[in-house]
Formats: C-alpha cells, sequence, structure tokens
C-alpha cells in the first residue's frame, strides 16, 4: 500500500485504528495521569471518547466523503466527550475536521493544516490553557510539521514528523509542571494524543492494532525514571541503603521459602521485592543494614549481581532542584510506636533521640538541610534538647523555628494543629498554643539512688512525672500510676492518652487500661503502642 | 410562568422533591465501577452506591458528561420554551463538568440563550444557590438578578465537612499532597473546608463525637449571634449522625430552612462513606 493521500474511507480506517490502538494502552495512560485532577482515568476518558468517534463512523459506508467521515468523527467524539483530556481530544478532532469540510482527500499539506486548526480549537475550548500538557504536545507536534513540510512530504513522513516532535515534546512535559516532576511521569493526555496519531498513522499504512500494550518503554514512568521516587521521597527516607540481589540456590536440602524471604526482609527495611523461581531468587529492599540481609541471603545460595546503593547520596543531588514542600516537619522521638504516629502526622524526618540520648545542634542541623522543604518547624519534645534546636536553627540557612515541646504528649498535640497550607509563622504560633492545651504525665523509673529535694529515690523504683516535676514515687508501679494520674485528671478532662513503652506487654497495658478507666467514667481512654525506651507510660491528658 | 430555566448536574445532591417543585433540570454525571458506568442519580442511588462500594474492590472513578449532553439539554429547553438558560455547576476545580457546560453552549446557535455558571462549590453548597436561583427565576426575577444572587451566595457559602478516612480524597487527587498525611493512628477526624473551589484541611480533631462538636462551634464563629442563616447538612451512608448535627444545629442556630440530603455517588467517590458536612450562609 503506497497511499500519498488519506481519502474517506482512509479516514474511516484511520479513527477505527486509532482507538483500538488508544483501547489497548488505555491502563497505561491511566498509570501516568496526575493533572489536573487525578483520577487516574485519562486513559479510560480519552478511550471512550474516541470509541464513540468511531461508533459514529463505523455507522458509514466504506466508501464515504471525506468531509462526511471527518463530521462524524468530530460528531461522535465531541458527544462522547469524557474527561479533561477527552473534551481536548474531541477539540482538537473538532478543529482538524473543520479544515477539511471541502476537500475529498488530504495530502500532507492539508493534513499540516487541519492538525493546526484542530489545536487553535483547543486552546480556544479551555478555560485557562496549561502547558506541559496534551495541548502543548498537540501544539508543538503541529508547529513542526508545519514548518517543515513540502511539497514532496508524503502522508506517512508527516505523520513521523508529527510524532517525533510529539513525542519529544511529551519528554518535556515533567519539566514544565512540576506536578509531573513531582509523581516522575509524563502528561497522561499527551501520551493518549500520541497513541491516537499512532494507531492513525497505522491504520492509514492499511495496518490492523493488535497485540499487547507497548507504551511502557517509550514512556518515563516511576519504573524506568529513578528520580520520582526520591523527589517524593527523599525526605522520607527511613532506609538509607537500596540493596538488590539474586540468590541461586545450591544445596537442595535448603527449603527456605520465598515467603520466608519475604517475611525476614520485611522486619529489615521496606520496598521489599522477592521473585524468582525455586532456584533463581531476585531480592530488592531498602534497608539500614545490607549486611544483615546479605549474610542471611549467603545461607540460602550463592549470591550474584550484588548492588547496593546510598540513596541519601541520591536524594540529596535530587533534592536541590524542587522544593518538596513549603514546610518540613522534624520531630526527636525514641520508638517505633510513636516514630509511626509522628509520621502519620505528618514529620517529615525523625532524630532518634530523648531523654538518654540528646541529639546534638549538627544533627539537628543536618537534618534541617536534609529535609526536602523551604522553611522548617522542629518538634524538640523534650526540654533538654529544645536549646540545641534553637541553636541548630541559628546556625542554617533555612529559615526554620522550634515549637518548644517538653514531651513526646505535648509534639502530638502540636502536631494537631500543623496545617501545611498555611504559612511558618502562622503554624507556630498555633502549634505554641496547642502545647497547654494537653498535660503531660510520664511514668518511669529511677536508674539510680538520687535525693530530689526532701525526696530519697532509690534506683530501681517507679516514678510519676507531671510535667517534667516528680509527683509519686513508689516500689509499685500501679501505685505510681494511680496516684499519678488522681493528681493531674480534672473534672474538665475529656481524653487520656496512654502510650505504653518497649519495656510493657500490651496485655499488661490493657489490663491497666481496663483498671483506671472504670475509676473516671467521665472520661476517654485511649492505649497505642509508643515503644519509647526507659518511659513505662507516655500519658497525655486534654 | 418562569421563561428562565435553570440547569444544574447531579453533584448538587439536591433531593428529588426540590427539584420537581422548582423544576430544576438535573444533567448527571457517571460513576464508573471499573467498565460499568451508572449515571448518577437516575442509575444509580446514593444507597445502591455506597452498598456497591462497600461491596466493589477497586475504587470507583467518576466522569463529568460530555459537551454534547449540555448541547442537548440546552436544545430541548429552548425548544420547549425557555428564553434564558442558567446553568449552575460544581466547582471547575474539581471536575471538568463547567468547562463541558460551555462547550456545550458553543455548540449551539446564538439564539439560545446560556449563561453558565461555576459555583465554586458542590454538593448541597450548589443545592442551595441552585433553589436561590429556581425562587428568583419563578418569582419572575431577570437574568441581571438571579446572575447577581449567584455571585453573592457563591461567596457566601460555608462547607465545613468530616471525613471517616482520608484515603478517597487522596487516591481521587481532590486534596493537596501537603495535606494528606494525618493520622488514622491516633482517631483522627478531619475537618475540611471548600475554600476558592478546593478542598482545604482546616483541623484534626480527635474522634468523631468531638468532630461534630467542632463543626457547631466553627459554625458559631462564623454566624454573628440572631443572624438567620439558610443551612444543609449531607451526609454519606451515616444518616444518624446527621440528625444529631440537626438536632444541634436547631438548638443552636436561627435557620430559615434546614435540608438534610445525601452526599450522591459522584462526591461520595471522593469522600467515601461516613462524610458529614455543615453547610450555610448567612442571609
Amino acid at each position: 500500500m503506497n497511499k500519498t493521500y488519506i481519502d474517506g474511507s482512509t479516514l474511516r480506517a484511520m479513527v477505527l485504528t486509532g482507538a483500538s490502538k488508544l483501547e489497548i494502552e488505555k491502563s497505561k495512560i491511566d498509570s501516568l495521569n496526575v493533572f489536573p485532577v487525578p483520577d487516574g482515568d485519562t486513559g479510560t476518558n480519552m478511550s471512550l471518547t474516541l470509541a464513540s468517534a468511531a461508533k459514529e463512523v463505523e455507522k458509514l459506508p466504506k466508501d464515504i466523503p471525506l468531509s462526511q467521515a471527518a463530521d462524524a468523527m468530530a460528531y461522535g467524539a465531541l458527544m462522547g466527550a469524557r474527561g479533561n483530556s477527552g473534551v481536548i481530544l474531541s477539540q482538537l478532532l473538532g478543529g482538524f475536521s473543520k479544515a477539511l469540510s471541502n476537500a475529498d482527500k488530504i495530502n500532507a499539506h492539508l493534513l499540516a493544516k487541519a492538525f493546526s486548526q484542530g489545536v487553535d480549537a483547543a486552546y480556544k475550548a479551555v478555560v485557562k490553557p496549561v502547558e506541559g500538557t496534551i495541548l502543548t504536545v498537540a501544539r508543538e507536534a503541529s508547529e513542526t510539521l508545519n514548518s517543515k513540510i513540502t511539497d514532496e512530504t508524503e502522508i506517512t513522513k508527516a505523520f513521523e514528523i508529527y510524532l517525533d516532535q510529539g513525542y519529544n515534546t511529551l519528554s518535556k512535559t515533567p519539566e514544565m509542571l512540576p506536578v509531573l516532576k513531582q509523581a516522575g511521569v509524563v502528561d497522561a493526555g499527551g501520551q493518549g494524543l500520541l497513541t491516537v496519531i499512532e494507531g492513525m498513522l497505522a491504520g492509514f499504512k492499511g495496518e490492523t492494532i493488535q497485540g499487547k500494550a507497548t507504551i511502557e518503554q517509550k514512556s518515563y514512568t516511576t519504573q524506568t525514571f529513578p528520580v520520582s521516587n526520591f523527589i517524593i521521597n527523599n525526605n522520607e527516607i527511613q532506609f538509607q541503603y537500596c540493596t538488590e540481589l539474586i540468590i541461586k540456590k545450591i544445596i537442595d536440602t535448603n527449603t527456605t521459602t520465598q515467603e520466608q524471604i519475604r517475611a525476614f526482609l520485611e522486619e529489615k527495611g521496606d520496598c521489599v521485592l522477592v521473585v524468582g523461581s525455586d532456584n533463581i531468587t531476585k531480592i530488592h529492599i531498602h534497608t539500614n543494614n545490607p549486611g544483615l540481609v546479605l549474610e542471611y541471603c549467603c545461607r540460602l545460595g550463592s549470591l550474584h549481581d550484588i548492588k547496593i546503593e546510598n540513596m541519601r547520596e541520591q536524594s540529596r543531588e535530587l533534592m536541590i532542584a524542587v522544593p518538596n514542600k513549603n514546610i518540613g516537619v522534624i520531630g526527636v522521638s525514641a520508638g517505633e510506636g510513636i516514630n509511626e504516629i509522628f509520621r502519620s502526622l505528618g514529620v517529615d524526618f525523625i532524630i532518634m533521640g530523648g531523654q538518654t540520648m540528646n541529639p546534638s545542634t549538627e544533627n539537628i542541623l543536618s537534618a534541617i538541610e536534609d529535609v526536602n522543604a523551604r522553611e522548617i518547624l522542629i518538634l524538640p519534645n523534650n526540654k533538654n534538647i529544645i536549646l540545641a534546636a534553637q541553636q541548630a536553627v541559628k546556625l542554617s540557612s533555612k529559615s526554620a523555628k522550634v515549637v518548644t515541646t517538653k514531651t513526646i504528649p505535648q509534639g502530638i498535640s502540636a502536631l494537631m494543629a500543623f496545617n501545611g497550607e498555611l504559612d511558618l509563622n502562622i503554624n507556630y504560633k498555633k502549634m505554641q498554643e496547642a502545647i497547654s492545651n494537653i498535660k503531660t504525665c510520664e511514668i518511669t523509673y529511677a536508674v539510680r539512688d538520687a535525693q530530689h529535694g526532701d525526696l530519697f529515690i532509690k534506683a530501681g523504683q517507679n516514678i510519676g512525672i507531671i510535667e517534667g516535676e516528680i509527683a509519686y514515687i513508689s516500689d509499685d508501679i500501679e501505685d505510681v500510676i494511680l496516684n499519678t494520674l488522681q493528681k493531674i485528671i480534672e473534672n474538665k478532662d475529656e481524653l487520656v492518652t496512654l502510650y505504653y513503652g518497649e519495656d510493657v506487654k500490651e496485655a499488661q497495658a490493657e489490663e491497666l487500661l481496663q483498671r483506671i478507666s472504670k475509676l473516671y467514667p467521665n472520661v476517654d481512654f485511649e492505649l497505642h503502642y509508643g515503644g519509647q525506651p526507659l518511659y513505662y507510660y507516655l500519658i497525655s491528658i486534654e | 410562568m418562569s421563561k428562565i430555566k435553570i440547569v444544574t448536574d447531579s453533584t448538587a445532591d439536591l433531593p428529588l422533591d426540590l427539584i420537581k417543585q422548582y423544576d430544576i433540570t438535573v444533567v448527571p454525571l457517571a460513576v464508573n465501577f471499573g467498565s460499568t458506568s451508572y449515571l448518577e442519580g437516575t442509575e444509580i442511588s446514593p444507597k445502591d452506591f455506597y452498598t456497591k462500594l462497600s461491596a466493589s474492590e477497586i475504587l470507583p472513578t467518576t466522569s463529568q458528561p460530555s459537551p454534547g449532553d449540555f448541547a442537548t439539554v440546552f436544545k430541548e429547553l429552548a425548544e420547549n420554551g425557555a428564553e434564558e438558560i442558567v446553568s449552575i455547576h460544581l466547582s471547575s476545580k474539581l471536575s471538568g463538568t463547567y468547562q463541558s457546560a460551555l462547550l456545550g453552549k458553543s455548540m449551539l446557535a446564538d439564539s439560545i440563550k446560556v449563561n453558565v455558571f461555576d459555583s465554586q462549590v458542590v454538593t448541597m453548597g450548589l443545592g442551595l444557590i441552585v433553589i436561590a436561583a429556581a425562587r428568583a427565576a419563578k418569582e419572575g426575577n431577570n437574568i441581571e438578578e438571579i446572575s447577581r444572587i449567584i455571585t453573592d451566595l457563591q461567596s457566601k457559602m460555608n462547607i465545613f465537612f468530616v471525613v471517616d478516612t482520608l484515603e478517597y480524597l487522596q487516591k481521587g487527587g481532590r486534596i493537596g499532597k501537603a495535606s494528606s498525611v494525618m493520622g488514622a493512628l491516633l482517631n483522627i477526624k478531619p475537618i475540611l473546608t471548600l475554600a476558592d473551589g478546593e478542598v482545604h484541611p482546616y483541623e484534626k480533631v480527635r474522634g468523631k463525637g468531638k468532630a461534630l462538636e467542632r463543626l457547631i462551634e466553627i459554625a458559631n464563629t462564623n454566624i454573628p449571634s440572631d443572624q438567620k442563616i439558610q443551612c444543609a447538612i449531607v451526609h454519606s451512608s451515616c444518616l444518624d449522625t446527621a440528625l444529631k448535627l440537626h438536632e444541634k444545629v436547631l438548638e443552636q442556630f436561627n435557620c430559615t430552612e434546614i435540608f438534610i440530603s445525601d452526599i450522591g455517588a459522584v462526591v461520595g467517590t471522593h469522600v467515601g462513606p461516613g462524610t458529614i458536612a455543615l453547610i450555610f450562609y448567612i442571609i
């Protein structure tokens, strides 16, 4: 087939192949979608739009005049237009078809003109055109085609010029729209458009569309472009080393299953992948201890293609480009449970530390610099760390503030008042106020003999602390808890939250909760795992 | 008999009796479970939707009406004697419906007069605006007066809502990434608001009971004493909570009217079940 023009019957066929191609690729395109309102359905919407166009042209006889085929295509697309990208696609096709109203066939010149009329129509239709989207892809592809076209250009060549420029522009969309860059994808609508054009080109050549989706190789998805992961997460990197290797099983007696390997790895980090057959297993993990992983894997077989990368280094390089958010929050905490709660409340970076291990000014300073945000709020959560934090703020080039939280519960209360959309000073003020909405008591034990005022404390005795002051001492922990609570709970209090430490068993904590909640029938009690060292219980009263 | 016709879309979550009473034309958005698509209101009721949602493994998606859908509706209204059409829709920052309506209008001959409005709100926030516009039309007000009412209410509308989980708003992309982290761990209920056409976090509260109390307190700080308000409470599959809130609102405020309505399938897709919203404007 060596046609030099497009007539009605060819256009009819092209719409059908364009639609089939898009149908096949739609879920791949869905996965690219982040703009303007990420539903994950750009591919589906565009596909439904074009399917409606295909349905219209399919009703026509094969030897239909060009203008009628074009009208049917445009009408079908407009009636079926769904989603923003679908609407824009319908406008591109609408403008395209208007250019053909007096023609019986399309040569390369007319094709270029039709594309450019499509672009005009699409730009007009959108209330606020955004560059870096399907609009830009369509416009630049069409402009390049119009500038390169000569009398000798064949239709196939014209499509190729269009697609070349289209993909070129598409690959730049992440540079134009930060939201794409953050998600590590190209614009879904732009990809959809080029897919349609590819399908139409196939139809022009007389090919049929079948087989599998192919978009993945061409695009710039999270899998193929590692930047994305880090740009999103670089301030949350908890596990520093990306570790990959292959285990080849050499000893048949080794019966460790992939599930067991996975279970082991999941305790050592995150992003765990264990794939492969019985004899060859590929492993991927982000961990802080690649040594342990290697040692474990070594027992399972011979190791191959070992790769360990420090993700913090990678992320540091990438961080410079796009500040991820306006305000980043740094919290000092000790204990898995508390860390988890802090993260869930929006803490970007946790500095391990607390009563016995106060982080240095330098530790805090490097956290301030590491967190990928324009401004920083710091929650020291301990009275002995506030000063170091304030010192770090003075030394930092970033604008940062220390919310003077003296306890973990104060830190949590401050975080409740945090709103990432408001500015630093307002947040600082609200969080500082929130500290006073909450009372803290801590239940711990003496690590050595001591004298506190008139009180003598023996090593190992349990101590109840209210707002930093020793309130009660006893050999019996329950005695301490009940008496300390009695001193702190007032009539107006509504909610008491207990965070139990690493030395307390869950069952113990629940039993205790049962007993004290009976003593205070008008107060709600909540129990959470804190996992903090030294302190049996951290208790907030509000 | 008014020659001005009011059109809205299904995300106004207007109760059926009001739609009938004021002869409002509702263009449905669609909710898609996988490849099966249902038109909101006509093909799927809120009740069916939440039942389906709880049973479905995949999250549904939503789609705006096509420009063609709007063109057809406008044309029909014109053929049936409408001299002017007022078409009011949910915030253009949440959906392309407004855009579709504009394009639908542009497909028509100039002789059909259509005025398309972006309400900048959604659900009964949009609903209250539509009711006010429909009443004004019924009373024989001209198009300028109706436009003025719509723009005025747009700026006066308050929407505060509590969601059970932020999961739906995040997955649907209707809330910024910055605000996406809010602990599920401490039974935290986020209170959100609609401002400038978008969803913004407002506060975090521990526990649903507390959240309802806060909704009332927030309303209180926004309503000067003795002012009358027009009010709506909408909920997704939690009528009991809505009734509780209703009772408290009646105790505290001087309402000229108060409507209770279900959050339909489309808004429901993006906020999830267990959402409750307090919507009001000062008269």
